[in-house]
C-alpha cells in the first residue's frame, strides 16, 4: 500500500515536472482497469505483469481485479458504457466484435524487447485468425491450448504398452489395456462437449483440414460427407469400446481422477490438466502426452489447438490506447515465457517456449506442436453458440449409442443449414485453408 | 387511533419502492426483452414475436424442458404428497414415538439446497464414494449411472420425496388436528376401520388442504431449478433442461436474453393460471364442521 502511494506520488511530481509519461489527458496518473476471469490459474502472473507494467511506464497503475463471475460482472457495465480497460474472461467476444465494442489492435506497433519486429510477428501462425474482423484483429490470446491424450508413462512401461503410432496400433493398445482389467479411457461424461476436440481430431485425421474446415464454414453437405461419418463412427466406437462405463455420471474432476488413480489408462484433455489436478497426482505419476494417430498417409499431421483465453481492450473505455500498450507488454514474449512457467501451458507467442526449461509432460505437448504442420480449432462455438449446444446435445447421443453415427452427421448438417438460412445470426468470417493443404480430390 | 392516509403511505412508501425496483422495473424489462434480439451485451433490436413463435415449436427444446417440468410434477410431486399423507395420517394415530418421526420427517427441510446436493451425491455417485453403487459392486452388479444426465430426472424422484415430504407432513398434521374427534368417534360406532375412517373421515375434510398443497407441488415443479443445476454442474442437457435452467442458459451461457425473457414470460403466465384456477378453488363452497 505504502509502496502505491510511494508510486503515486513520484508519478504525479514528475508528471508536474512535464517528464515522459503516458497520455492522460488530466494530471493525474492513468489508471488501467484489468478484469481477469480467476479459474485455475489464480492471478498470480497477472498480477506482476501488472507490477511489471507500472514500473516499465512511468505514471500507469493497474487496477487488476479477478473473479470467476467476472464476465456477468461486466456485462451490465459494457451495456452502460463504462467498461474496463483491458478483460481476459470468457465474454461473447464474437457479438463484442460485431457489435462494434472492442478496439482494433495495431499489429504493426514494435514488438516488446524484440527489436526490429512487430507486434504481429511475434504470434504464432493462424492464432489471431478467430478474432479477426473485416481486417482488424480485435483481441488477442494469451494461451496456446491444445488437444491431447494424456497418459501415465510408468504404468506404461510397468504394463509394457507402447504409444500407438497407427491407427492398427491404437485399437491394439485399447485392447489390452482392456484386457488389462482396464478402462483405455476416462471420460468427462457431465460435460460431453469433451468429446467434440476428439472427434474433429478425428475428422481432420480422415478428410483433413478441408473436411475440418468445411464444418466450419457451414458448407453445405460438409456433416454428411463421408470423413465426417467416418469420424463419427470412430468416435461413437471408441466411445461405447474404450470409454470408462460410468463416465457419463462423472465431472470432469471425478473422471481426471480416475485417471490419475490409474483406473483409466488415458483422458482426452487440454493441456490445462496438470494444472487441473496437480493437487490430487500421485508423486510417481508421469504425466506424458500423444495425439490421435492418422488414418491415412496422405494426410499431414496436425495438433489441434489454438488461441485461448482470450484478451480485449474496450473501445469505450476512459484509456483504451494505454491499455493496447499494456496488452503488447502483457504478451511480449518474455511475459509469455513467465505465463508458461506459471501455468504448465502454452503460449501463443514465437519462441516463448524456447526460453523455458520444459517439464515433461509439457516437452511431449511442444513436441507435437513442432511436428504439426499446421493447427487447427473449433470456431462453432465461439461463432454460434447455439450451433454449439446442438453439437454438445447431439454428441452426448453420439457417445453414449443413442444414435447411428449417420443420424449425428444428419442432425448436424440440418443446423447448420439452419444456422446458414438464418438471416439473423451473423456469419462468421470463413476459415481459410492454405493452398499447400488444399487436396484436388478429397 | 386510525393512522391517517399519509402516514400509511409514509410506512409503505420504502417496500413499494424497493419492490417497484427489484421486481417491477426488471419484470416489465423482461417482457420488453422477449421481443427483442438482446444478446445481454449489446443493443437490443425489435424482432416482434419471433421467440414467441420459436418456443410454440413442438421440437424445440422449450418443449423437452416443459415435459421434463411436467415429470416433475406428476412423479415425484405425487408421489410426494401420497408419502406425506401417510406420515402424517400415521403420526396423526399418537402411535409410539409419532414425536420423533415428526422431527425425523420434517429434518430435511431445514437442511441448505447444497448440504442436500452433496448428501445425494454420496448416495447416487458413480465413483467410489457412491454408497448405493457400492452395494450394488458388493452384490456383484455393474454401478448404475444415476447422476447420468439421461437418468437424472429419475433419480430426482427419491431425492424429491425425502425433502418435501416433510414440509408438507406438517401442514397435512395441523389439518388433520383440527378435525373433531366427534367424527372419528362416529365412524368407529358405525364399525369403520382405520381405512375406512382415513377414506371416509379425514381424506373429505383435508380437501382445502389438499388443494393447497397441489398448488405448491405445481408452482414450486413449474419453478424447478438448484437441484437440476447443482447435479448437472451447471450444464443440463436436453434430457435434463427444466424451464428454469433452459432459460439461464439461454440468456447467460448462449447470450440470447431476449429468447430467455420469452421463455420466462411464459414460464409466468403458466405461473399465473395455475395460481387463479387456484383461488378459484378456494374460493368453492368450505365444508364447516
Amino acid at each position: 500500500m505504502a509502496r502505491h502511494g510511494e508510486r503515486l506520488l513520484m508519478a504525479v511530481l514528475l508528471a508536474a515536472a512535464g517528464c515522459e509519461k503516458a497520455q492522460t489527458g488530466s494530471n493525474g496518473p492513468v489508471l488501467l482497469e484489468f478484469a481477469v476471469f480467476e479459474g485455475g490459474y489464480g492471478l498470480g502472473w497477472h498480477e506482476r505483469a501488472s507490477r511489471a507494467y507500472e514500473e516499465a511506464t512511468l505514471g500507469v497503475r493497474v487496477s487488476l481485479w479477478g473473479s470467476p463471475r467476472v464476465s456477468e460482472k461486466l456485462r451490465p457495465r459494457i451495456l452502460r458504457g463504462n467498461p474496463p480497460e483491458i478483460a481476459l474472461c470468457d465474454l461473447p467476444i464474437w457479438l463484442l466484435m460485431q457489435g462494434g465494442k472492442l478496439r482494433p489492435l495495431d499489429l504493426s506497433r514494435p514488438a516488446y524487447g524484440q527489436p526490429g519486429k512487430t507486434w504481429g510477428d511475434t504470434f504464432l501462425p493462424g492464432v489471431l485468425d478467430l478474432t479477426t474482423y473485416q481486417g482488424h484483429c480485435l483481441a488477442i490470446p494469451t494461451e496456446f491450448g491444445g488437444w491431447v491424450i494424456w497418459y501415465d508413462q510408468k504404468l506404461w512401461r510397468d504394463r509394457g504398452w507402447q504409444v500407438p503410432r497407427t491407427w492398427a496400433d491404437f485399437e491394439r493398445v485399447c485392447q489390452e489395456i482392456k484386457r488389462a482389467g482396464i478402462a483405455p479411457f476416462a471420460f468427462q461424461g457431465k460435460y460431453p462437449s469433451y468429446a467434440i476436440g476428439t472427434f474433429f481430431g478425428l475428422l481432420q485425421r480422415a478428410g483433413g483440414l478441408e473436411a475440418f474446415a468445411a464444418t466450419q464454414n457451414l458448407e453445405p453437405g460438409a456433416w454428411v460427407a463421408s470423413p465426417a461419418i467416418q469420424a463419427a463412427r470412430l468416435m461413437q466406437d471408441i466411445a461405447l469400446s474404450y470409454f470408462d462405463p460410468n463416465c457419463m455420471a462423472l465431472s470432469h474432476i471425478e473422471s481426471q481422477m480416475e485417471f490419475v488413480n490409474r483406473r483409466c489408462a488415458m483422458v482426452a484433455c487440454g493441456l490445462w490438466l496438470k494444472h487441473e489436478m496437480e493437487q490430487n497426482t500421485p508423486p510417481d505419476f508421469e504425466l506424458s502426452c500423444f495425439d490421435l494417430p492418422p488414418l491415412r498417409d496422405d494426410v499431414p499431421y496436425m495438433w489441434q489447438g489454438g488461441g485461448s483465453h482470450l484478451c480485449m481492450v474496450f473501445r469505450d473505455a476512459s484509456h483504451a490506447e494505454q491499455a493496447e500498450d499494456f496488452l503488447r507488454f502483457l504478451t511480449s514474449r518474455s511475459n509469455m515465457a513467465k505465463w508458461i512457467e506459471h501455468s504448465g501451458s502454452l503460449a501463443p507467442v514465437r519462441g516463448a517456449a524456447d526460453d523455458v526449461a520444459l517439464p515433461p509432460d509439457l516437452k511431449a505437448a511442444k513436441e507435437l506442436m513442432d511436428r504439426a504442420a499446421y493447427s487447427f480449432q473449433s470456431r462453432l462455438s465461439f461463432f454460434y453458440p447455439g450451433l454449439g449446444q446442438t453439437m454438445v446435445d447431439q454428441i452426448r447421443f453420439l457417445i453414449t449409442g443413442q444414435c447411428r453415427p449417420e443420424a449425428f452427421c444428419q442432425a448436424m448438417e440440418a443446423a447448420c443449414q439452419a444456422v446458414r438460412e438464418n438471416p439473423r445470426i451473423p456469419k462468421a468470417p470463413p476459415m481459410e485453408v492454405p493452398a499447400r493443404f488444399r487436396r484436388a480430390s478429397p | 387511533m386510525r393512522p391517517s392516509r399519509g402516514m400509511i403511505a409514509v410506512f409503505l412508501l420504502p417496500a413499494v419502492a424497493l419492490y417497484t425496483v427489484f421486481v417491477l422495473i426488471p419484470a416489465l424489462s423482461a417482457f420488453g426483452y422477449s421481443f427483442t434480439d438482446f444478446t445481454g451485451v449489446t443493443r437490443p433490436r425489435w424482432i416482434g414475436l419471433e421467440n414467441f413463435t420459436e418456443l410454440a415449436d413442438t421440437g424445440s427444446d422449450f418443449t423437452a424442458a416443459l415435459l421434463n417440468n411436467l415429470f416433475i410434477i406428476l412423479v415425484p410431486g405425487t408421489a410426494t404428497l401420497l408419502v406425506a399423507l401417510a406420515f402424517a395420517f400415521f403420526i396423526d394415530q399418537q402411535l409410539h414415538g409419532s414425536r420423533l418421526f415428526r422431527v425425523v420427517f420434517f429434518f430435511p427441510n431445514i437442511l441448505p439446497l447444497a448440504a442436500t446436493a452433496a448428501l445425494w451425491i454420496l448416495v447416487f455417485s458413480a465413483t467410489d464414494i457412491g454408497a448405493v453403487n457400492r452395494v450394488l459392486r458388493a452384490m456383484g452388479f455393474a454401478p448404475a449411472q444415476f447422476m447420468s444426465s439421461a437418468n437424472l430426472l429419475r433419480s430426482l424422484v427419491p431425492i424429491l420425496v425425502w425433502g418435501g415430504a416433510g414440509f408438507y407432513m406438517i401442514l397435512f398434521l395441523a389439518a388433520m388436528s383440527s378435525i373433531p374427534s366427534t367424527l372419528y368417534e362416529a365412524a368407529r360406532m358405525d364399525g369403520a376401520g382405520l381405512w375406512h375412517q382415513f377414506r371416509h373421515v379425514t381424506l373429505p375434510l383435508l380437501r382445502d388442504t389438499i388443494a393447497m398443497c397441489l398448488i405448491f407441488t405445481i408452482i414450486g415443479g413449474l419453478k424447478f431449478f438448484d437441484l437440476i443445476w447443482i447435479f448437472e454442474k451447471q450444464h443440463p442437457t436436453r434430457d435434463s433442461h427444466v424451464v428454469a435452467t433452459l432459460i439461464y442458459s439461454m440468456a447467460f451461457n448462449q447470450y440470447r436474453s431476449g429468447y430467455g425473457a420469452a421463455m420466462s414470460i411464459v414460464q409466468f403466465v403458466l405461473i399465473l393460471a395455475v395460481t387463479l384456477v387456484s383461488l378459484k378453488l378456494f374460493r368453492k363452497e368450505r365444508l364447516e364442521y
